[in-house]
């Protein structure tokens, strides 16, 4: 690994740069992200449709504007160049990207070990962003074991409970981060929505925030709290599940073990909905991926309050600009400087050692 | 009804009792059927099954839905679960058994084929019959005492010690002592009040772990049990049973449950029930239990365990791996 040399600008003028970069990335026409695409598509990583969407949200979100205020917001003091290593997930595709401009715009050196479920997207934009960037600042990989003897000093990554140990571990024994380390660490894996008036429900947003990625991300929404039950919302649910669909059709069939619910809830009389490759049900038999569970309740605030209690919780969604929760609408396309776990990552990245 | 005397009739092939048991059901049990029929399944399938390919109903439906012939609606006995659930909400199920004969018949059978039951006195160390009249397994530990011809079997008091005398009567009975208990009961009870029991006697655990106060394995409760009772580890047995089965399998000094001869364990894969896994592979107990002949006969539960053979392994509750969120990390090994 080369040497930390030299502090790169100021924050705001990477903030520039990287605008720059992902601007030239976008476009495509040198950066090589239509190859990207194409392949990502191809070899059935990811469906086509969410691939845009993620590219699209981010045209949107990423702007110099935006960048700045993050910059603004969160940037804490500069700081002396550090190796930062990020192990990227791989359920959605450019998932860990803010984790990227994170690295970029604190001024630190990105190490990423990129998912081998999205290995090329990514990849199309660091690429592009070497040429904007010190050679140094940027080294990325989809083996772990590339990173052998980095001793990073800082390491972000997103998992469980369970996977937690067992990454520190392989880290550690491999020289990937030294001893005392600060470590990012993100558990959340579930959204939910809470709807006070079935008046204010908007169906589209509240679809789009179910179905899209099929469900994979930690913002999307896995129960709905509101007043009104599932029998009652069906007729809506589906007519927007079913327009979804027509635009962003499965990328596979209908699990074995979902059919295996629907049956069950069909035989009981528990009311259900299939929409995509999830099952929306008034009732859970035994806790499943891909079932979405839609409470009917008196009070869904106070549901909701209490799900902000839960371990593994990323967001509270409403409708209700008065809200304390965020908005249904931003489920999937949250603002650059969003907090996933509740944590800011450039604040994070930009203070002190926690160690 | 001659179904009730051949399910219990080991001349008859299992497979034979199986397919008349599943046919039944499958013309009696409403929720069944239906849950079949969603599955897919049409009548013609009905003489292809066998225990690893049968359609299991989840337990669950105990607690959602009416499971049971037409008349079971008006049962002999009615058990209710203690309301423990997979998603921590407390609600019950309920089996409500049409022939209590067909239990009580399942239950001495069951029990006689592993242990020579003349040679135990009975102790219950469970709330009794009258506080908890909707235990199935109070109910099963009740006939047992019952039919002890020596008086000696009873009910503990909780919270107390087992009675000197009352160990007493049973070496001079020349009877050893099968104690039931729940997991955590029993422990309490060999915390606070340690005796040796005549040799030969056997700790049945009924179960419960999932309910003590302290994280503890089962082959370290036994240990523990085993010290407290003066008894080697081997004599401290398990039985795996629950609300919505009137079948009991026991486990005699191993961690391996094995069945009485009408019931069968199937191991089923979690992302597809209606699989069988391979032996020695993990997933969730499926459960043919012939004496169900009343209710359901063919349930998935939500224990995960392995099988090996005939013997299976309970390994606790089983809980999906959240594959929501970035949850995929070192994906390159």
């Amino acid at each position: 690994m080369s040497e930390i040399t030299k502090t790169y600008q100021n924050p705001r003028e990477r903030a520039a740069l990287l605008a720059e970069a992902v601007q030239e990335w976008l476009d495509g026409s040198e950066s090589g992200l239509n190859r990207a695409i194409q392949k990502t598509a191809d070899e059935g990583l990811f469906p086509e449709h969410d691939i845009r969407f993620a590219l699209d949200h981010i045209r949107r979100s990423v702007t110099p504007e935006s960048l700045t205020g993050w910059v603004n917001e969160s940037f804490k003091k500069p700081v002396e160049p550090e190796l930062v290593l990020v192990l990227h997930a791989g359920n959605l595709p450019l998932v860990g990207f803010q984790d990227i401009l994170g690295v970029l715009l604190s001024g630190h050196y990105y190490r990423g070990k990129l998912s081998r479920k999205d290995p090329y997207l990514a990849a199309s934009f660091l690429k592009t962003a070497g040429k904007f960037f010190p050679n140094e600042m940027i080294q990325y990989s989809t083996s772990l074991d590339f990173f052998n003897g980095l001793k990073a000093h800082k390491v972000m990554f997103t998992g469980s409970e369970k996977t937690y140990p067992v990454v520190r571990e392989r880290l550690a024994g491999a020289g990937m981060m030294t001893e005392g380390a600060d470590l990012l660490i993100r558990t959340a894996h579930k959204s939910v929505a809470v709807f006070e008036n079935p008046e204010t429900i908007d169906w589209q947003c509240l679809t789009e925030a179910i179905l899209r990625y099929e469900g994979r991300g930690c913002r999307s929404v896995i129960e709905v709290f509101s007043t009104i039950s599932l029998e009652e919302a069906i007729p809506d649910l589906e007519f927007h599940i079913n327009n979804f669909l027509e635009s962003n059709p499965a990328s596979t069939g209908f699990p074995a073990a979902l059919k295996f619910e629907m049956a069950y809830f069909s035989a009981v009389g528990i009311s259900h909905l299939s929409a995509g490759r999830q099952l929306i049900t008034s009732k859970v038999r035994q806790n499943q991926d891909g079932l979405i569970i839609w409470n009917r309740v008196d009070n869904p605030r106070v549901s909701a309050l209490h799900q902000k209690g839960i371990h593994g919780l990323q967001s509270v969604y409403s409708t209700n600009p008065a809200d304390e929760f965020e908005s249904l609408s931003e489920a999937q396309t949250p603002p650059v400087n969003w907090k996933p776990d509740g944590a800011d990552t450039l604040s994070w990245l930009t203070s002190p050692g926690t160690k | 009804m001659p179904l009730t005397n051949s399910i219990f009739d080991a001349s008859i092939p299992f497979q034979k009792r199986f397919e008349q048991v599943f046919s039944y059901q499958l013309e009696e049990v409403e929720i069944y059927r239906k849950f079949l029929n969603e599955l897919g399944f049409s009548v013609e399938n009905k003489i292809a099954q066998t225990p690893d390919t049968v359609p299991l109903l989840p337990v669950e439906a105990f607690r959602d839905a009416f499971v049971g012939v037409r008349g079971a609606e008006k049962p002999e006995l009615e058990f209710r679960s203690s309301g423990t659930t997979s998603t921590g909400k407390n609600q019950r199920s309920v089996h409500r058994v049409l022939s209590s004969a067909v239990y009580r018949e399942s239950i001495f059978r069951g029990i006689n084929t592993f242990y020579k039951l003349d040679d135990f006195v009975i102790l219950g160390y469970t709330p009794g019959y009258s506080e908890n009249p909707n235990s199935s397994l109070i109910w099963m530990i009740r006939e047992l005492i019952n039919s002890d011809k020596t008086g000696i079997s009873r009910f503990l008091e909780l919270e107390k010690p087992i009675p000197q005398d009352l160990i007493k009567a049973a070496e001079k009975s020349g009877r050893k002592i099968l104690l039931f208990g729940a997991a955590f009961g029993l422990i309490d009870m060999a915390e606070q009040f340690p005796v040796s029991l005549p040799s030969g006697s056997v700790i049945m655990e009924t179960g419960g772990m999932k309910t003590h106060r302290r994280e503890m394995t089962r082959s370290d409760l036994h240990k523990s049990l085993a010290a407290a009772f003066g008894l080697p580890e081997s004599q401290v047995h398990s039985e795996y049973g629950m609300t919505e089965l009137l079948s009991q399998a026991y486990s005699t000094g191993d961690e391996w449950f094995k069945c009485p001869h009408w019931m069968r364990v199937s191991i089923r894969n979690p992302e597809n029930p209606l699989e069988a896994m391979a032996d020695g592979e993990e997933g969730l107990i499926g459960i043919t239990d012939l004496a169900n002949l009343y209710s359901c006969s063919f349930l998935l539960t939500g224990d995960k365990g392995i099988k090996n053979g005939e013997r299976f392994k309970v390994l606790g509750r089983y809980y999906p791996e959240n594959l929501r969120g970035c949850n995929f990390l070192i994906d390159d090994e």
